[in-house]
């Protein structure tokens, strides 16, 4: 089976370039590109991190480990998630399994193990293999120490999505022993679970008093001690892969192979768990979703002013289709927690004026606007660079109307631009009050927020209008996220956001606004100009 | 109420209609046949505006679709082959989003969809999301959104796929009730002995060409068969 499947993903590979290969060649090339490109930034970010950290004589150790250590904790939390929502939807909601599930041949369980690994090594691979080039150059890693950290990526992989596996597993099988299995039970416990794990990453990383963990043990090295760090995140999951990593900076070639066997072991052990609750009760458990799903009818209250106007029509319509989306819900939530976590991560900064800003106080208004931005960015990229795609099945409702495509274009564009408006107002607005910002500052970073939405806004509309035509193949929003047009809304907003904040510094530290007035301008002209492309590419639709 | 004037579109370099041209008189309903990929559905939608004529012209009432969409729009109601609505929308909520579209007031709204509900008796289900719907009851959804704003043409794709046969009936005789108080039904069909039993003209696409088109009865007059079925005129005809 799993050969069969192999080769029907490698003909499908063979079948894309068939058609339009030169166009297709090219974008795959822009593709392997654009990761080269992200690649090359994080092994500068690394080198450069590293050579600065172990300059540091106090804390270099130390803080070097607590880097590596929040790192890996926050990538485990996010693949552990992942994991869990992936399948879980797979099971519950999803028709495309239905042919193995039921075949008495099929092996599905290792599949969805193998496939979600898969899934999620490109990023991991991206930010690791950086990681271990920089540690390269520096420490200048031996052979067997390069082939230990590859193959660490792969054990980490396959023991992350493994817990992420076995803990829904057992969840699942604990909810049907009580009679209670239901998305939204599961929806909650992982929920819950979610923000336990979140405040006790508060508990290691805000919350502890870090003069404590940075403070110096043995006065006569007057180092700070790196072990108070390692014994701070000695029960986190992230803990195992980020102390294999360190000690291949000293080749420690036996040190390093424990703490492999160590992720491998997590890995097995998860495996079992998941394969034996999972292989007995997996076609129950698929039934009994779906037959959830039919028999019992979501009845709603409905929307209270559903369409005075048709702007006011398509505004809620675009709500209805995300809000009443669960899966949608739960990476809104997901994201949402992480961006919480971030800003707690800040510390509080109450005495920062435009006059007497330090660097290290623009580098928290920085660190909160850059966040906040990402997180709005992130949005768009999910729901508004993918409405189109969205609506192509229903697009017989929308074409058939007596609207104008371009009437339905701007009520979409209005919608969109007040919903990012609101989602900014509410983030910026959180984030200056937990951390204090005075009026002037949120102020400024507001007012560059909401135009951050604008440029977003009609940017992954032009993007998205791609997918305008109703004949293309119709595609996910989780594959449109990560086809080319949406790789290039996330490489666009990120140049953005760099022009945006050196504009900015320039104008704070040298007083001279040009540069930033100039940003502003072309900022402006850029979303007029992706708002013309959109109307051309609808009018092109309808002629 | 609609006409084809010369009619020829294509998908890349395969031409799907050539030259069509035939009119459907208002308060009449009209059904084309034709086999798998014969184009039916293109002209549809040619009808409805999900496509731009390449060449020639679609007329609906007096409006072109080509330079005047929105009014001829405004006088037609879809009934799409696959009834594909936003999962997340409840029956009552997509009701009243298509109203919308179509000028209608919130109160006008209301008093039409309280008048339609009873039509599949489906009192009940209109606040669950289309997400736990049945193939059949999107499919009467759509057809109340067809009939909410009083339509002058109703354009069908496979009027009955889906519908048990209570539905068909009660569908049937709305649609020959809206064609005796003067509306058009213009329909693409597989299913012979609906189309046999409720058309006043059949046409019969193949090949992207229009054929054949009459009435039962001229069209039994071409096979020279005074009692032949519509599957016996359409096999005959195929086959010559």
């Amino acid at each position: 089976m799993i050969s069969l499947l192999l080769s029907y993903h490698l003909n499908q590979g063979k079948r894309f370039f068939s058609e339009h290969k030169t166009s297709r060649i090219v974008i795959s090339t822009i593709s392997i590109l654009f990761g080269g490109f992200v690649s090359w930034g994080l092994f500068l970010l690394f080198r450069g991190g590293i050579d600065y950290i172990e300059t540091q004589d106090f804390v270099g150790k130390a803080l070097l480990e607590y880097m590596y250590q929040s790192f890996f904790l926050i990538i485990t939390f996010f693949i552990w998630i992942s994991t869990i929502i992936f399948i879980l939807f797979r099971i519950a909601k999803s028709d495309i399994d239905a042919w193995l599930i039921e075949s008495p041949k099929a092996e599905i369980l290792p599949l969805y193990w193998a496939g979600l690994s898969f899934i999620v090594s490109t990023p991991i691979i991206i930010a690791i293999l950086p990681e271990l080039l920089a540690a390269h150059t520096i420490y200048g890693l031996s052979a067997i120490s390069w082939m230990l950290g590859i193959l660490s990526i792969a054990a980490f992989l396959i023991a992350v999505v493994g817990m992420g596996l076995a803990s829904l597993a057992i969840t699942m099988k604990i909810l049907t022993l009580c009679k209670a299995l239901s998305l939204r039970a599961i929806i909650i416990f992982f929920s819950l679970i979610g923000i336990c794990f979140l405040i006790g990453i508060a508990y290691v990383t805000v919350w502890q008093d870090t003069t404590q963990v940075f403070q110096a043990e043995i006065i006569d090295i007057n180092q700070a001690n790196p072990e108070q760090v390692t014994r701070a995140f000695a029960w986190t999951p992230g803990y195992l892969m980020a102390q294999l990593l360190l000690t291949l900076h000293t080749n420690n070639v036996i040190e390093a192979t424990v703490w492999l066997i160590g992720l491998s072991v997590i890995g097995l052990l998860s495996f079992a768990v998941y394969w034996g609750i999972m292989q007995s009760s997996l076609l129950s458990l698929w039934t009994s979703f779906r037959a959830a799903n039919r028999a019992r009818p979501h009845v709603r209250k409905t929307f209270p002013t559903l369409g005075t106007s048709v702007n006011q029509a398509i505004a809620e319509k675009e709500i209805l289709s995300i809000i009443r989306n669960k899966k949608d819900i739960l990476w809104v939530g997901f994201v949402g927690l992480l961006w919480g976590l971030t800003m707690a991560m800040t510390r509080r900064a109450p005495e920062i004026t435009l006059e007497t800003i330090t660097d290290q106080d623009r580098f928290i208004v920085y660190g909160v606007w850059g966040v906040s931005m990402y997180f709005t960015f992130l949005i768009l990229l999910r729901f508004v660079f993918t409405s189109f795609i969205y609506d192509q099945p229903f697009q017989w409702i929308l074409l058939s109307s007596p609207i104008s495509q371009l009437k339905l274009y701007l009520g979409k564009l209005s919608s969109f631009l007040g919903l990012g408006t609101i989602l900014i107002i509410a983030l910026v607005s959180f984030a200056s009050w937990l951390l204090e910002l005075p009026l002037m500052i949120y102020i400024f970073i507001l007012l560059l927020g909401v135009g951050g939405v604008f440029f977003g806004t009609t940017l992954s509309l032009a993007l998205g209008s791609n997918f305008l035509k109703t004949s293309r193949k119709l595609i996910t929003r989780d594959q449109a996220s990560t086809s080319l047009p949406g790789l290039m809304f996330v490489l666009i907003t990120c140049l953005w956001s760099v022009l945006a904040v050196i504009s900015l510094e320039q104008g704070i530290m040298t007083g001279q606004w040009n540069a930033f007035t100039l940003f502003c301008i072309i900022s402006f002209l850029s979303s007029y100009v992706f708002n013309l492309i959109t109307r051309l590419k609808i009018r092109n639709l309808s002629t | 109420m609609l006409r084809f004037s010369n009619v020829s579109q294509s998908y890349g370099s395969k031409e799907i209609l050539h030259d069509i041209s035939f009119e459907v008189e208002p308060g009449k309903m009209y059904t084309l046949i034709g086999p798998n990929g014969s184009g039916k559905t293109t002209l549809l939608s040619l009808a409805a505006g999900l496509l731009p004529p390449q060449v020639g012209e679609v007329i609906i009432g007096d409006h072109s679709m080509t330079t005047d969409p929105i009014e001829a729009k405004r006088l037609t109601a879809l009934i799409p082959d696959q009834p594909n609505i936003w999962p997340g929308m409840t029956g009552f909520e997509f009701l009243h989003f298509v109203g919308t579209l179509y000028g209608m007031t919130p109160r006008e709204r209301d008093t039409k969809i309280q008048e339609l509900l009873p039509l599949f008796t489906l009192d009940g289900t209109e606040h669950e999301q289309f997400d736990t719907f049945s193939r059949g009851n999107k499919q009467k959804f759509s057809v109340m959104a067809a009939l909410l704003h009083s339509p002058k043409l109703i354009l069908i794709d496979e009027p009955i796929v889906g519908l048990d046969p209570i539905s068909i009936e009660i569908l049937l005789t709305r649609l020959r009730d809206f064609c005796n108080e003067g509306g058009t039904v213009f329909m693409v069909s597989h299913t012979m002995d609906v189309s046999e039993r409720i058309s006043d003209t059949i046409g019969l696409l193949h090949s992207g060409t229009l054929a054949h088109q009459g009435t039962l009865d001229e069209l039994r007059k071409i096979v020279g068969d005074d009692s032949a079925s519509l599957t016996q005129i359409y096999t005959h005809l195929l086959s010559i």
